[in-house]
């Protein structure tokens, strides 16, 4: 679709623009199939969820003391993929970091789909999804405000903003690419950059505010991404229950996030890479950077899963102590176990170099992760309600397969999203791509 | 022809009103809506209260009938009747799903199928009438009816010239052998009532007060006692409800129980010396009772000698002590001598007329001589039977035990049943007639002397139904027999032989006279047979143990007794059998494996419930699930048989106590011994300023150590606040929704005993409620009466309070909910019915607090302490349970929460409860 | 229309140049358009209002904690319950909201600012030479108000190295 071929293939930087488009302007087989699946996923979890809807939430596994379960699990679980593309696109921005410019925009992509994802569970596991506009804030004639005392409350404020700003955020960042495909790319999609590049042209003064406004945001996501998480981890943290009335939930779940984020973005980013031939953007240095960070984050989650049984068993509440007995032994010992495989020891293989350098291992360690970090989530939140102060009451929980057919149904929602958006939307910007091109060539007299 | 406007008017018209004239009928109609044109005293939304008693056992305890809208919803027991003093048993309360069951019957059945009540009420004087002609017996077969009604019968007869000794008592739950150990002891006319609060010392031989007989009035008297400092024990072979209220369980081995009596009752004689109460042939007892030495007694009964020792001493000691028994989980078939014995320890012990008082038997036109059911199964097995009328009474649904009796009964030619339902003989009837409910009729019942309750109409009929004693007066009139009958209506004779005062009263309650009564020379005189037990003899001695929800020693039909778990073993729908777990070690079995026993009558498949509730080497099982395996030789139901038991290898899904049982060191049902008294209450800092409660702040009091586990409030809470009933699959997997559940926790109290305590559990009402803060919807809030309010309609169902409550007493509607039966009539209209996807809970009753305020209100005083009552302290037995004002210091429940005893769960949490627990005492053990 | 030179250079290196001898020449007018922000770019200083941004997201942050409050507070006192014997107005726990809500207004009020002073700044610059940028052509401005003619020639000699220069 890139018009004149032949006068841009001699230019470099043509090159370039067809490369970064690439995801937009090649369809392959495979996207397609892809797409099916996710679709299809999406479809089935749709079905389970509508048999939720007309015989009611009987048809989980859920009972009287697990009030929550596997649907809560993945919520967790997305918010926590969604926090690191932003975290980690702002942080390489403020350190300058070269490795930006390929990976930032898939990852903050990554952000926007998964936030997406995690927003449609609390609605679909409370008992009258269709009232769940019951706890926005607007004047209504039933004269009823939510509870801002409730930390439920504060996650749909805390996911609200969190949705807002990191789609503007992305767009921003967006804005210089989306004025140059409102020229480059043809059919029904140019109307739709004219409109969305907000008339950009690139005048110096335009780049001059660009490049004021974009730290700006940048320095507002950081916190606001770490708060989110904060907040969704205290919804836990902020109640009676063992194991889950905890000062380290904040960080831990912060580090949680970042980890499973970062092995949802290796999978994402090698995905691209392989089926778009990006080898020359998406570079080893961006993978041995992600490994890294993977690595750092599962020795933090260690060092808190260690924490949380010393405090058990030093504070000598013998409830607690108890839970995180029962954690460890009890009936959900198995996926304790799994949890710290995955999380603790697996990742440590992203201490030697050479794995660090084989994507395939990588790739591996991360899906590895992620399985590992959505146990985690659903290893905490299940065990502390199925055996907290009342033995009497003391009960198992078991995820029935529509519940787990509606989590499914999630991650085809984010494959599916992920999909789409990259089809819509440049994968890597182009004027950074460019920029980042010419500084390197060196000849750049007063760089 | 063209139809004008006035023509189709015309016509209209003339239809409506040929509608009207057929839709009229000189029978009661069936009112979908009672009260078309309503009474002038009804006030729709007014509430109306009866006076009347229930009939679902023969105690026959006064209750009063709340009646809406001419619908009967709830009942509780009635404050002037002596037995109930205002309290209800669980099955009282669940009365009510009996009356508005879908199974009822409405119209009259034969073999062929449905006719009308004109030919019904033929066939019924044919039938007399051909027996009549035959010169065969007209037999009356009936369930315990000790008034009027029984009364009628004997009249009836002897108008119809037969005798009216012809009137057979059918209670499978009977417990003869008691009167049979009395008149053995004491001679022909003894009626020995015992005075369980008045004892000091009361010593249970397997009788489960708790279980069996009257058990509210029993209940009540064991609480008092134990309040007023007297010690309980318990000597059966399993720790029963009533065992659990005791100070002290102990068994001995099975069937020897007569000996261990024996021997008391001859230490006991060895240890009154001189001063043995007057009239008491102290030289044959001691030669009667010679054979019966500690060291023999000791030995054949496993019993410690030292506990035989101690056990006489304290009998003597602590007078006025009293010995009851036996109950039905050692009733042999020599229970009589038992019995008698019990009697004779009584005595010796000098107990008579102090607790254990003579009262004159019952008089009335419905005493007197009446045919035994041995005599009915000969002469009717003999053809000597022409017509049968089988008044409630259900012989052939106790499969082996009555079948003797069942196999008689085919050989009569004619048998006509009134009943509520279609059971078992009806069935085999030739003529089903459906008779009112008992809360639809009038009649009476005298159950002991100077206690004669009302049976009072509490609503109008809601079937096409009849009362038996009508008809049986309409088909002697239809035969010209009907000298010396009342020529009205049957009710109408009965209202008019009781006062306006009565009738609001409930019935005729004077003050019983103790007459005087004396053993008997012959006491003793009899060979006293060790008990043998019948069945294989590698087979395992069989316990029948007492259920509250099975009083008719059948399976409960009722949804809610079935849904409500037995507090024991918290097992709900269905039966079990229980084991020792050396004993289901030795049978290689576990939690929820499916056991088959089978006996001499027959065998019956099982899951196990492993317990240390039970002696070694026996298996319990609760009686309306052993039916299958008893055989009828009289005294029925009890030790008659060993089972076989072995495991078929099938599994259930074991009844569900994840906790197993135990607390686990959370100290929920706490406890307190003479020296070790609860820590004092922490004093924990708090943020947040105090919260006010301007007017009241309503709170409960539940005394652990009067509650007996028995679950009355449980069936109470049911039925006041329309609680759904998920059935058993649900309840498998926890989601029951009872807001108030029983929790029982089992502990070895050392030496092998065992100990339960209970802990009746709804919501705390706290303060600083847990689960408030985290609604984002304000569904739930804290109202200024210290009430933990749930606003429904807000619900969204995020289930968040369910999670932060520590107490778990927040239910979730996981699907639409079901009531069982009473989902047709029978709700409470003063409580909202929960949707789908709704958190509920326990409100304490909230419908009743306004009720009560209105009234105080409308009167213009205050709220009196004790005028506003939650549904479970209500109805409590035991008055275990305490509702009031916090607020007021001179309320019953703040004195309460002032005890040494108080205590509240979880307090470390600092969530304030507005419920009050006060431990259990316990005694230390003296080493046996 | 405008009077005005037009020149688009193949790379931003010679545009950077051309602008470098434009300033030589005291020629500050000129503007320059690129895809991409190369130094080239900044040769001609920062113009735009681009200083405003960071105090409107200031302005927009604390409008927005003050919003929460008047929120949080006002429909706190109207429903007027207590829940978990916290007082209806708890601060601690109405932070959390104040902050989410201080940041997503910053956010939104720094976009929007972007938006409308750029809509500002490109209107100095004629939409014909808006529509020359490409991703491999920079343009530069030079607007040629009351400017005589050897003046003109002196510029488009400062701007030869252009692949072409318009007028």
């Amino acid at each position: 679709m890139i018009d004149t071929p032949a006068a841009a293939a001699a230019n470099p930087i043509s090159q370039i623009e067809r490369d970064t488009l690439a995801t937009m302007t090649r369809t392959s087989w495979r996207y397609w199939l892809g797409l099916g699946a996710a679709a299809s996923l999406v479809a089935l979890g749709g079905w389970a969820w509508s048999t939720m809807l007309r015989q009611g939430l009987g048809v989980t596994g859920l009972n009287s003391p697990v009030m929550w379960g596997s649907l809560i699990t993945t919520f967790v679980f997305f918010i926590g993929v969604s926090h690191s593309g932003t975290l980690v696109s702002a942080i390489l921005f403020f350190t300058r970091s070269p490795l930006r410019a390929a990976v930032g925009r898939s990852a903050e992509k990554m952000t926007l789909v998964a936030i997406l994802t995690a927003g449609l569970y609390p609605v679909i596991h409370i008992g009258r999804s269709w009232l769940f506009f019951f706890v926005l804030p607007y004047p209504n004639q039933r004269g009823i405000w939510p509870n801002f005392r409730s930390p439920l409350t504060w996650d749909v404020f805390a996911i609200c903003s969190y949705v807002t700003v990191s789609a503007l955020f992305v767009y921003m960042g967006m804005l210089p690419d989306l004025a140059l495909l409102a020229r480059r790319i043809g059919g029904w999609r140019r109307p739709l950059y004219r409109l969305l590049s907000l008339g950009f042209s690139g005048t110096d003064g335009e780049w001059c505010l660009l490049e004021r406004a974009y730290p700006i945001f940048a320095g507002i996501v950081i916190p606001l991404a770490i708060s989110v998480h904060s907040v969704v981890s205290w919804d836990f943290a902020m109640t009676i229950m063992p194991g889950w009335h905890s000062a380290i939930f904040a960080p831990y779940f912060v580090a949680g996030a970042i980890f499973s984020g970062i092995a949802m973005a290796i999978l994402l980013l090698s995905a691209l890479r392989r089926g778009y031939r990006l080898g020359r953007y998406i570079k080893e240095a961006h993978f041995d950077l992600l490994a890294k960070l993977m690595l750092a984050m599962s020795l933090v989650m260690t060092f808190v899963y260690a924490t949380e049984f010393f405090m058990a068993f030093y504070r000598g509440d013998s409830t607690e102590a108890e839970l995180f007995r029962w954690r460890a032994t009890g009936a959900y010992a198995p996926i304790f176990w799994l949890v710290v495989l995955c999380n603790s020891v697996v990742p440590l293989v992203c201490f030697w170099k050479r794995a660090r350098h084989s994507l395939r291992v990588l790739v591996v360690v991360s899906v590895v992760v992620t399985i590992g970090m959505w146990f985690e989530r659903f290893l905490f939140i299940v065990t502390t309600l199925a055996h907290n102060f009342d033995p009497f009451a003391w009960r198992i929980y078991k995820p029935t397969l529509r519940e787990l057919a509606v989590c499914l149904g999630g991650f085809g929602w984010f494959v599916m999203l992920f999909l789409l958006l990259i089809k819509i939307f440049p994968s890597m910007s182009v004027a950074e791509i460019m920029e980042g091109e010419h500084a390197s060539h060196g000849e750049a007299p007063h760089a | 022809m063209k139809t004008g406007r006035r023509g189709f008017l015309g016509a209209a018209v003339g239809t409506m009103g040929a509608g009207l004239v057929a839709g009229c009928s000189k029978r009661l109609p069936r009112y979908l809506i009672p009260h078309v044109i309503p009474p002038d005293d009804a006030v729709p939304g007014i509430a109306r209260h009866y006076r009347t008693i229930c009939r679902e056992c023969p105690a026959s305890c006064g209750v009063t009938a709340r009646v809406r809208e001419g619908r009967v919803v709830k009942l509780e027991g009635n404050p002037d009747h002596p037995l109930s003093q205002g309290a209800l048993c669980p099955r009282g309360q669940a009365t009510i799903e009996g009356l508005y069951s879908p199974d009822r019957l409405g119209t009259p059945l034969t073999t062929t199928g449905k006719i009308g009540w004109d030919a019904a009420e033929g066939a019924l004087a044919a039938g007399i009438k051909r027996a009549l002609d035959a010169q065969k017996l007209v037999v009356v077969l009936t369930r315990p009816e000790l008034g009027s009604v029984g009364a009628l019968f004997r009249t009836w007869l002897t108008a119809l010239g037969q005798q009216p000794s012809q009137v057979v008592t059918f209670d499978a739950m009977d417990r003869p052998w008691l009167r049979e150990g009395a008149r053995l002891a004491f001679g022909a006319n003894a009626n020995p009532v015992p005075d369980i609060a008045a004892a000091k010392l009361l010593l249970s031989i397997g009788d489960d007060l708790v279980e069996e007989g009257a058990v509210v009035e029993q209940a009540r008297a064991l609480a008092d006692l134990r309040a007023a400092g007297g010690r309980f024990v318990y000597i059966g072979p399993r720790l029963s409800l009533t065992a659990a209220a005791a100070d002290e369980w102990l068994s001995v081995e099975p069937g020897t129980e007569l000996l261990l009596v024996l021997g008391l009752a001859r230490r006991v004689l060895e240890l009154v010396g001189p001063d043995a109460p007057e009239g008491l042939a102290v030289a044959t007892l001691r030669a009667r009772l010679a054979p019966y030495d500690a060291t023999t007694v000791a030995a054949r009964t496993k019993i410690g000698a030292a506990t035989l020792e101690r056990l006489a001493r304290d009998f003597l000691r602590t007078r006025p002590s009293l010995c009851l028994g036996p109950g039905r989980a050692v009733a042999g078939n020599n229970a009589p001598a038992l019995a008698e014995a019990i009697y004779v320890l009584n005595a010796v012990a000098g107990n008579l007329q102090r607790t254990l008082r003579f009262l004159p038997r019952p008089q009335g036109a419905w005493a007197g001589p009446s045919m035994e059911l041995a005599e009915l199964t000969r002469r009717a097995a003999a053809g000597e039977v022409g017509a049968l009328i089988v008044h409630h009474a259900n012989p052939h649904g106790y499969g082996p035990l009555f079948a003797k009796l069942a196999a008689a009964l085919e050989k009569v030619p004619f048998v006509a049943a009134f009943n509520n339902q279609l059971d078992e003989t009806g069935r085999h009837a030739h003529l089903l007639l459906p008779d009112h409910h008992f809360l639809e009729t009038w009649s009476d019942a005298t159950v002991r002397d100077g206690v004669t309750g009302i049976q009072q109409a509490a609503m109008i009929p809601l079937l096409d139904t009849r009362a038996a004693a009508d008809e049986l007066l309409v088909a002697a009139r239809s035969l010209g027999k009907a000298t010396g009958l009342p020529d009205g209506a049957f009710g109408d004779s009965v209202r008019a032989s009781f006062d306006v005062k009565e009738v609001e009263r409930g019935g005729k309650f004077s003050e019983a006279t103790a007459a005087s009564g004396t053993l008997a020379d012959g006491a003793l005189a009899g060979a006293v047979a060790a008990l043998d037990l019948a069945g294989p003899a590698d087979g395992l001695p069989l316990v029948v143990a007492s259920t509250l929800r099975q009083l008719d020693g059948l399976p409960p039909t009722s949804a809610l007794l079935q849904e409500m778990p037995d507090p024991l073993t918290s097992i709900s729908w269905g039966g079990w059998v229980e084991l020792h777990p050396t004993t289901a070690s030795a049978l290689g079995v576990v939690e929820g494996d499916v056991i088959s026993l089978e006996g001499t009558a027959g065998r019956t498949e099982l899951p196990a419930h492993v317990t240390i509730g039970l002696r070694e080497g026996v298996v319990a099982v609760p009686v309306g699930y052993a039916i299958p395996l008893l055989d009828g030789s009289p005294p029925a139901l009890g030790f008659m048989t060993r089972v076989r038991a072995h495991r078929t290898g099938a599994k259930v899904a074991p009844p569900h106590v994840p906790g197993g049982q135990s607390q686990h060191g959370a100290e929920l049902s706490r406890e307190v011994t003479p020296s070790r008294r609860l820590p004092m209450a922490p004093k924990l800092p708090s943020m947040n300023p105090p919260v006010e409660h301007p007017l009241h702040r309503w709170g409960l009091a539940i005394d652990l150590d009067r509650c007996n586990g028995c679950g009355a409030c449980v069936a109470a809470c049911y039925v006041e606040n329309n609680i759904p009933i998920v059935g058993p699959e649900e309840v498998a997997k926890g989601r029951d929704m009872s807001w108030l559940t029983i929790q029982s926790f089992i502990k070895d109290g050392g030496d092998g005993a065992a100990e339960v305590s209970f802990l009746p559990l709804g919501c705390q009402q706290c303060e600083n409620a847990p689960c408030e803060t985290v609604c984002p919807t304000f569904a739930t809030y804290h109202t200024k009466e210290g009430l933990n309010a749930q606003v429904y309609s807000r619900c969204v169902g995020t289930r968040y309070c369910e999670n932060n409550c520590p107490y778990h007493v927040r239910r979730f509607n996981f699907f639409d909910p079901k009531h069982g039966p009473r989902d047709s009539l029978g709700l409470n209209p003063d409580v909202t019915v929960r949707g789908r996807g709704v958190t509920e809970k326990c409100t304490f009753c909230v419908q009743r607090i306004r009720g009560g305020e209105e009234k105080a209100k409308v009167e213009g005083r205050p709220v009196r302490d004790g005028e506003i009552v939650s549904a479970c302290a209500q109805t409590c037995p035991a008055h275990a349970i305490v509702f009031g004002d916090l607020k007021d210091p001179t309320s019953q429940v703040s004195r309460m929460a002032k005890d040494q005893r108080a205590y509240r769960l979880l307090e470390e949490l600092n969530t304030k409860p507005g419920v009050v627990y006060l431990a259990r005492q316990r005694e230390k053990k003296e080493g046996t | 229309m405008r009077e005005e030179l037009v020149a688009v250079f193949g790379d931003p290196d010679s545009a950077a140049h051309a602008l470098r001898a434009l300033r030589e020449d005291r020629v500050t007018t000129a503007r320059v358009l690129s895809s991409a922000p190369f130094p080239a770019v900044h040769e001609t200083g920062r113009p735009g209002p681009w200083r405003a941004l960071g105090w409107i997201a200031l302005v927009g942050g604390l409008t927005g904690l003050s919003c929460a409050m008047a929120l949080e507070v006002a429909t706190s006192r109207s429903m007027d319950l207590i829940v978990g014997g916290k007082p209806i107005v708890s601060w601690t726990a109405f932070g959390v909201v104040m902050f989410e809500l201080t940041m997503l207004f910053a956010g939104l009020s720094n976009f929007t600012a972007l938006v409308i002073l750029s809509a500002f700044t490109r209107r100095s610059v004629s939409r014909r030479a808006r529509r020359e940028v490409t991703t491999d052509r920079l343009v530069v401005v030079v607007p040629l108000e009351g400017c005589s003619a050897d003046r003109e020639a002196a510029i488009r000699r400062l701007l030869s190295g252009a692949v072409e220069v318009r007028p």
